[in-house]
């Protein structure tokens, strides 16, 4: 199914590896935003909740020539044939033919996972265990984003709550176009490195479409068609050449063997 | 009729029934209403409802001070962010700033007075009404003629010197510090210059290059914000001498592996190069008063006598040395990782003879010199920890500020007498020393009070902000001003001690009075002299509603001798050990109390930091042990053992154990569960207060 439609904004993001250390703050921003609940004790790295994923990728070469790179990982936002929305049952997926933004709706998911098991990015995260924060905290959540529930699947949506507040903002003053300045997604407003590049890249005019554009810039697994709107930019060739080989899972912890995994 | 009921209709007609039902509305509706049943259950919190509103505060996780604004629901903050254009910190705030309107409502907060029963592991916790614990201590140090010590983890607060002044009162104080590592450098060449410069800052942004001597410069070093804006701009190159592949190692321009524990000699052999190649100006050879002594002791530790122990080869140090040599201005600095202890006084001073040498000590893009703030004791120089004799403080408060640096309690236990010492902690959580204390009087949480932020740690100039409360003080929690006020009273010593907001008041007052500096103020970004405020309440109601005061500028310092202290013993090599122990952390992370419980998106969800138990090792030392990925071992040093997890890391080097001075998030961190921090218990602990090193094996289960 080709969701491609005409559309006004094609939200996406440009994250620059080489500026990454991997201190988390998107992640922390993230979670914060939009009250994904703290680690229960079983949670590990497989079955934790985090729309915001950071993996270390190593070039695998020996000490001290060795070079680790951070990549943050998180709903790519599949442009063409978005396989989490084709497969769901219940159309609890949602692409926002305005913004190009993928959405999840937890109140139409069943928990069947079809939609985890046809993301090739591994971005969409299962609600194992109920949502649990100390007294204080519960008075501390966003009051605009509904907590989700246990047994639902959720995913990033590029903080659609604030996309929300920025378009409230720009109907009450007369407008019938956001402001950019006003729709930024948490994880780009934490980012300590400003790695993060976020826009419109139906936008020629805006920094992210020729920084989209630009030779270093790539898309992970972009073979299978799907146009992801987020993009990578690293000048490491190393870096670039992963992007087609690898998932960003650590293949260790997937029990793939190196033979098998470049096999 | 009933007999021509069979077996086989009773199967058709359920069959049947089960598929006429999908097709009936039952089912989905079931569905759909069990999905909105389990949206409202209670276990499914509810949002807080009311005006949203944004309050600018301060930062008090860590003495870096960071400005902070924070959206709030019904006056509750539920988002905290960075001020945008922000002079210092240019709108970043770390990971645990992000989170940190969760620390009042930690799991392990404390909002009671307790009393610990006995020091062992097995010790359990029960309350005790805050009359009754001030009266045993203070009948403590009554009874006991022994040193009463505060050890200060923010020192330079306006409550600092309140601790400063009880002590001397009590005339048998000491007033200790937390290893500080941004000032380490600073500290060593205040001891190296006469008469003394007075308070010291990096001045990076007029730097050229920046050499770190293991510190995490672009991981939580300094003021974060500040330091990723200094990267970014790449106006400073910065290369890394380290033993470990870290984040910083990672970030900058070029990173220079060295063995570990070699940081003295690499220094040692930088110095040596600036002395042959006739590197030091005649100006500053003149005012080196052992400059004679100094030449002929550095010239056997040149970097082809140094290379078989530092490993690096000899150009590459030479290289550097002319490059450091050849720019205009250039810092030196040490720090050390967090976790990994700090080095050790001779790797400071040798470290902080480099800048002396270059000339870059009171230069802009040096190593410049800041005034005092107006109001505020000059600055002190700490007590070094090698200083203190063994088991001589017989009381020992611990301040409930977090410096974000660890502290093995193996450091400070051998500081207290045998028998009769007792340890008062005033942490508002259960940490890894208050655990070990004898009265605990939680102070309140982060965000829960008012109090100064100073000068922040790597500032070039003055500064001076408040941290505004944003939660309400939990009426069981005591303020140090208030602990102290009681024990004054008790022990008959004489101090006027106001209230927090009385003290912070006066300081601000004499701010107003000193005339200098400018006042920057959050909601509008403007910049404004304090001239032109009419009085002090004026600057009062700006600084508690967003903004910082800036000192002037002052960069030249007036010429000084200087005596290079440094000593001409070799350092021990520590090749021999087959298998080398060293710690690793990240500021403000060694225990679980200190950071959010978000964080765990970043420790047990994804991994990105290792927690408490983890070791890594490179592939070849794993092959050469048998170890596999993930398999769980033993490591044991001379002071114990702990259960680990091993990873197979290629950036580690090879005969090193790193190991994860990180939380345990699933601890419970009571003493019937020590806390914390079990691999940092295992850590050698020297004379000199350091504890980078440690011999181990790997065992398996």
């Amino acid at each position: 199914m080709d969701t491609t439609v005409e559309k006004k904004y094609k939200f996406g993001m440009v994250i620059n590896l080489d500026k990454c250390n991997g201190c988390g703050a998107c992640a922390v921003a993230c979670a914060i935003e939009n009250n994904v609940p703290p680690a229960v004790q079983k949670m590990n790295k497989r079955n934790g909740l985090t729309w915001l994923t950071i993996s270390t990728v190593s070039n695998n070469e020996q000490y001290p020539q060795s070079e680790t790179v951070f990549v943050p990982m998180f709903c790519q936002q599949c442009e063409k044939e978005t396989p989490c929305m084709t497969v769901c049952p219940q159309n609890a997926v949602d692409v926002d033919p305005t913004t190009g933004i993928v959405g999840q709706v937890p109140q139409r998911c069943l928990g069947c996972r079809y939609c985890m098991t046809a993301c090739p990015y591994h971005a969409r995260y299962f609600n194992w265990w109920d949502p649990e924060w100390t007294d204080g905290m519960k008075q501390q959540l966003n009051p605009d984003v509904a907590p989700r529930m246990r047994g639902v699947v959720e995913k990033c949506n590029f903080c659609h709550s604030r996309l929300h507040s920025a378009k409230d903002k720009a109907a009450t003053l007369g407008n019938r176009e956001i402001n950019p300045a006003d729709y930024i997604p948490a994880c780009v407003e934490s980012c300590p490195n400003k790695a993060i590049t976020f826009g419109d890249l139906n936008d020629t005019t805006a920094p992210i479409t020729s920084l989209a554009s630009n030779s270093n810039s790539f898309r992970f697994l972009s073979r299978l068609g799907t146009e992801p709107k987020v993009y990578y930019h690293s000048k490491k060739h190393w870096v670039r050449a992963m992007a087609e080989k690898a998932q960003t899972r650590s293949r260790q912890a997937d029990g793939i063997a190196e033979e098998e995994f470049h096999g | 009729m009933l007999k021509s009921i069979t077996r086989r209709d009773l199967l058709k007609f359920t069959g049947g029934s089960i598929i006429g039902l999908m097709f009936s509305p039952l089912p989905w509706k079931l569905l759909d209403d069990s999905a909105i049943w389990t949206q409202n259950w209670s276990l499914t919190p509810k949002l807080a409802h009311g005006p949203i509103t944004s309050v600018f505060t301060h930062c008090t996780l860590c003495p870096a001070g960071c400005a902070m604004k924070a959206l709030c629901v019904s006056g509750m903050p539920f988002s905290l962010t960075g001020v945008p254009f922000h002079p210092l910190t240019h709108g970043s705030l770390c990971v645990r700033g992000l989170a940190g309107h969760h620390m009042a409502y930690h799991p392990l907060r404390i909002v009671h007075p307790h009393t610990f029963s006995g020091k062992s592991e097995e010790s359990s916790m029960s309350a005790i009404s805050l009359k009754r614990a001030l009266d045993a201590i203070a009948g403590h140090m009554k009874s006991t003629t022994g040193t009463i010590a505060i050890l200060d983890r923010q020192p330079n607060r306006a409550i600092s010197e309140l601790y400063r002044s009880f002590l001397q009162q009590t005339e048998r104080g000491l007033y200790l510090t937390s290893p500080s590592r941004e000032e380490s450098t600073l500290d060593a060449i205040k001891e190296m210059v006469k008469p003394s410069p007075g308070p010291l800052g990096y001045d990076f942004e007029n730097t050229s290059l920046i050499i770190s001597f293991g510190a995490p410069l672009l991981d939580g070093w300094g003021t974060p914000g500040r330091m990723n804006a200094i990267r970014n701009s790449q106006r400073a190159k910065i290369v890394q001498i380290d033993c470990r592949y870290s984040r910083t190692a990672l970030q900058s321009d070029q990173w220079i592996a060295i063995a570990p524990g070699t940081e003295r000699l690499v220094a040692l052999s930088i110095a040596s190069v600036l002395e042959e190649e006739h590197f030091i100006a005649q100006r500053i050879r003149q005012s080196i008063t052992n400059i004679r002594q100094f030449s002929s002791m550095i010239g056997q530790f040149s970097p082809e006598k140094t290379a078989a122990r530092t490993g690096i080869q000899p150009s590459v140090l030479r290289m550097l040395t002319r490059e450091l040599a050849s720019v205009n201005s250039a810092i030196v600095l040490s720090g050390a990782d967090p976790g990994g202890g700090p080095f050790d006084i001779e790797t400071e001073r040798t470290i902080a003879a480099i800048n002396l040498l270059l000339g870059s000590v009171g230069k802009n893009g040096g190593i410049v010199s800041r005034k005092n703030i107006p109001g505020y004791q000059s600055e002190f120089t700490p007590i070094h920890w090698s200083n203190i004799p063994d088991h001589s403080i017989d009381t020992l408060i611990v301040d409930g500020a977090d410096s974000g640096y660890a502290i093995p309690w193996r450091l400070i236990e051998q500081k207290l007498t045998n028998t009769s010492s007792m340890v008062v902690s005033l942490s508002p959580v259960l940490d890894q020393i208050s655990v070990h204390s004898d009265y605990l009087l939680p102070s309140p949480a982060h965000l829960e009070s008012l109090q100064d932020q100073v000068a922040n740690i790597d500032a070039k100039t003055a500064t001076f902000s408040l941290s505004i409360p944003l939660l309400k003080k939990n009426e069981n929690t005591i303020d140090p001003v208030d602990v102290l006020r009681e024990l004054s009273a008790r022990l008959n010593v004489v101090l006027e001690i106001p209230t927090e907001e009385e003290l912070l008041k006066n300081k601000v007052a004499q701010i107003h009075s000193g005339q200098r500096g400018i006042l920057f103020t959050y909601s509008d970004g403007s910049s404004t002299s304090i001239r032109e405020l009419s009085s002090a309440d004026d600057l009062w109601t700006a600084l508690t509603t967003g903004a910082i005061w800036i000192d002037d500028e002052i960069h030249q310092l007036p010429p000084r001798s200087v005596t290079m202290a440094l000593s001409a013993e070799q350092p021990k090599d520590s090749k021999e050990e087959p298998l080398q122990m060293i710690a690793s952390g990240w500021r403000g992370a060694v225990c679980a109390s200190q950071i959010s419980p978000i964080l765990s998106k970043v420790f047990q969800e994804t991994e990105l930091r290792h927690v408490n138990g983890i070791v890594s090792i490179n592939p070849e030392t794993a092959s050469q042990l048998g170890v596999t990925n993930d398999s769980p071992m033993t490591l044991s040093t001379k002071n114990g053992s702990a259960a680990v997890n091993v990873k197979i890391d290629t950036t580690v080097r090879p005969g090193i154990v790193d190991a994860a001075i990180g939380p345990n998030l699933n601890g419970t961190e009571t003493p019937a569960h020590p806390v914390g921090n079990t691999l940092l218990n295992l850590c050698d602990v020297t004379n000199d207060g350091t504890w980078r090193i440690t011999p181990a094996q790997i065992l398996k289960v």
